[in-house]
């Protein structure tokens, strides 16, 4: 009895795992912030994949359809845990990582990728030294060079301040690079800046803004990520600072705006462009993710640059793969599909993405020319929900970075 | 000796609130020193729980700290759902935070009253855990913005010797509640008659059973009024910095723990004192020392340590000797 039972359901199994070979699977690994610090974000970014696939889940070459799934690690904003995704991801058949969201989860797994031979997309690290660590590696936003050095032009040069203090959480790479590389611009400008810092646990700000409050700034940066960026503008605010505040993409999350509330108006963020900023086509791709996101997740508060970067790193994955795959690199043979997955990501020109257009060709891993927006909060609503307007974008120029104010 | 305390103590005072006003200035001086007293209140609260409970079964309570977690975020769902007022969601949360920490008391501690010691410990960090990924689960790891929205929060500012010092109102009401609270519990343990079976049962729990004080009952109010404290706590703590998530109650937990430990663990007016020490302690050290901010988190564990190497039994510390 007990043999055919056994029987049984091998056969049902067999008939299960059957039916599942009408289409290829090719499976995408995705290393993620799903819970701990900045679940917020890596969420977001988790859904802006997702809501990318739900439009194009499958791609076909000759006569076979090739199915792109998951296999998702929460790295649970922990370094080791970032590490041991990458390590467990690599032992399975994925021909390729998207994630993590933050510099320092994405730095912590790279080395696990570039030597087991598996290219990362990271969604949203903007930390130079990413992509420094091996050709393998390969991220969707621009890096924090670009990004601090231009908003302390236009801190210096449009806004006119000369005396600033820029908050950063000192346990965090992203914010730790940025506020070097934001002060040394700023200096070299021929500012004053403040640095102020705090760490992952701060609950409590009011000694750093008091401190800030004695230095007399013109302007204040934020260098951290939302979940302690937004109580610290809220309680700038309520403790009389009444100067503007800037900062970078880390500001670009709806978490802000739920944490902050209406504390929260008009605060200046670099970022990816805002959606009407794109050519029409970039619009109408951007338009499509956008009825996704809102499709799978109708309550979802936002839809901020954060979902983007999640987007375009879905796409670009499966346009390589498509690529390698024409170019006959064969996905049952994983070891060597990932190492032709990956060269086919190193060519990659002029993909249109809903965060601009994106060239890996001729680069270390970021994508060349990425054009940056300035955004501005407006209209913040009691339940976090706000508008993402544009204030203009930055392009690099031949001599140096030029910004464009919107109309 | 008394007196020489008294005379050590005023002298201290003298000189710190001379620095203060020497070093920041009136205004940040009285600014920094509401933020210490509500900061320190919202410590008190929660050390008198730690306090109270080792006062009795001689057990640090690992699991306070989520306590105060779950009071937060239950009054967070019902004014959410049931768009209570904030003070009226504090009250039901209490209350039902309360009958939790009794709950916890009885599933947990009790079967272990007769264990040693290391086994009732490891089982208070066991349900902390539990405690954080229960909320993990059921409430979502996401930082969410607490539902309050009272008058409370908003700037308003005063002069002080032609300094503004900006606060909320909040500032205020905090130690205002903490010192109902205390002042209730006070009166309750004290003056009433489950009060003394309380301390009799604290001071002798083998007597007071043969006393026919109903002793597991006792335990189990103290934990109730324990958790009720840490429920409140939680309330004020999101009132003010509006972010809960479900490891909230981690770090201030320790502090609180540190705060009681200052005091002197198993004295309520102890916690009281170690809390709004260590309040005044984090808030100044900063504040002079502008420097140090990125410590701020780790000054109470320091601060612990060097208590517990000088003066174990804390500032108002509880007679270890034994009598025979």
């Amino acid at each position: 009895m007990k043999r055919v039972i056994v029987f049984a359901l091998v056969l049902a199994m067999l008939a299960v795992t059957g039916t599942a070979w009408a289409e290829t699977r090719i499976l995408v690994g995705v290393n993620m912030e799903l819970t701990g610090y900045s679940s917020g974000q890596g969420t977001e970014q988790y859904r802006g994949i997702l809501a990318a696939h739900h439009i194009q889940p499958t791609f076909t070459v000759g006569d076979t359809t090739y199915r792109i799934e998951f296999s998702v690690c929460d790295n649970q904003t922990l370094r080791e845990e970032a590490i041991n995704c990458a390590t467990r991801l690599a032992g399975e058949s994925v021909v390729a990582v998207l994630g993590g969201f933050s510099s320092s989860m994405s730095i912590a797994a790279a080395p696990i990728y570039q030597e087991r031979r598996l290219a990362q997309i990271s969604t949203g690290a903007t930390n130079p030294v990413l992509t420094q660590i091996g050709d393998y590696i390969f991220r969707i936003p621009f890096t924090d060079d670009f990004q601090s050095q231009t908003l302390a032009q236009y801190v210096y040069e449009t806004l006119g301040a000369r005396r600033v203090v820029i908050f950063r959480q000192a346990d965090d790479d992203f914010s730790v690079g940025y506020t070097s590389l934001f002060q040394n611009a700023f200096q070299r400008l021929g500012g004053q800046v403040q640095v102020q810092s705090f760490n992952q646990a701060a609950v409590d700000f009011s000694p750093q803004l008091n401190n800030a409050r004695r230095f007399n700034p013109d302007v204040l940066v934020n260098a951290a990520f939302c979940q302690l960026a937004g109580p610290l503008v809220r309680q700038s605010r309520a403790m009389g600072l009444d100067q503007p505040w800037v900062g970078g993409d880390s500001l670009d999350s709806p978490t802000c705006t739920e944490l902050a509330g209406e504390a929260f108006e008009g605060v200046q963020f670099t970022g990816f462009p805002e959606l009407s900023q794109l050519a029409p086509d970039a619009l109408e791709r951007a338009g499509a993710v956008q009825d996704a996101y809102f499709e799978l997740y109708p309550s979802s508060v936002g839809f901020s640059g954060v979902t983007l970067a999640g987007s375009d790193a879905y796409g670009v994955i499966r346009a390589a793969i498509e690529t390698a795959i024409r170019s006959g690199a064969d996905p049952a043979d994983v070891a060597r599909f990932r190492v032709a997955v990956r060269d086919a990501l190193a060519s990659i020109e002029g993909y249109p993405g809903v965060t601009g257009d994106i060239t890996y060709a001729g680069t270390e891993g970021t994508p060349a020319n990425r054009s940056m927006g300035l955004l501005v909060v407006r209209n913040v609503l009691p339940d976090g929900r706000y508008e993402r307007d544009s204030m203009g974008y930055f392009l690099i120029g031949p001599d140096s970075t030029v910004f464009y104010p919107h109309e | 000796m008394r007196g020489r305390t008294l005379i050590n103590v005023t002298v201290l005072v003298a000189l710190f609130v001379a620095a203060g006003l020497a070093v920041l200035g009136p205004g940040l001086f009285v600014q920094n020193f509401l933020s210490a007293l509500s900061m320190g209140s919202q410590y008190a609260l929660i050390a008198t729980g730690y306090s109270m409970v080792y006062g009795i079964v001689r057990l640090i309570n690992f699991a306070h700290g989520d306590v105060f977690m779950l009071g937060a975020y239950l009054a967070h769902y019902l004014i959410l759902f049931l768009n209570m007022p904030w003070w009226a969601a504090m009250l039901v949360s209490m209350a039902a935070t309360g009958l939790i920490g009794a709950g916890i008391e009885r599933v947990a501690y009790r079967p272990l009253r007769q264990a040693p010691r290391a086994s009732l410990l490891i089982t208070a960090i066991a349900v902390s855990l539990f405690l954080e990924n229960a909320a993990n689960v059921v409430f979502g790891a996401r930082n969410q913005a607490f539902s309050a929205r009272s008058g409370l929060t908003a700037s308003r500012s005063f002069e002080v010797f032609g300094e503004p010092v900006y606060y909320q109102s909040l500032l205020f009401v905090v130690p205002l509640i903490t010192l109902v609270a205390l002042v209730g519990l006070y009166v309750f343990i004290e003056r009433s008659k489950a009060g003394a079976a309380i301390r009799a049962t604290a001071q002798d729990v083998e007597m007071a059973r043969m006393l026919g004080i109903p002793v597991d009952r006792m335990i189990a109010l103290v934990f109730f009024v324990g958790s009720a404290l840490a429920a409140a706590g939680g309330v004020m703590y999101s009132l003010q910095y509006v972010q809960i998530h479900p490891l909230m109650g981690i770090l201030p937990g320790i502090k609180a723990f540190t705060a009681a430990v200052i005091g002197g663990i198993g004295s309520i007016p102890g916690a009281v004192l170690g809390g709004l020490l260590l309040g005044l302690a984090e808030t100044f050290v900063v504040a002079f020392f502008p420097g140090l901010t990125s410590f701020q988190q780790v000054f109470a564990v320091i601060v612990l340590l060097v208590i517990l190497l000088v003066r174990p039994t804390g500032i108002v510390g509880e007679d270890l000797t034994e009598k025979v």
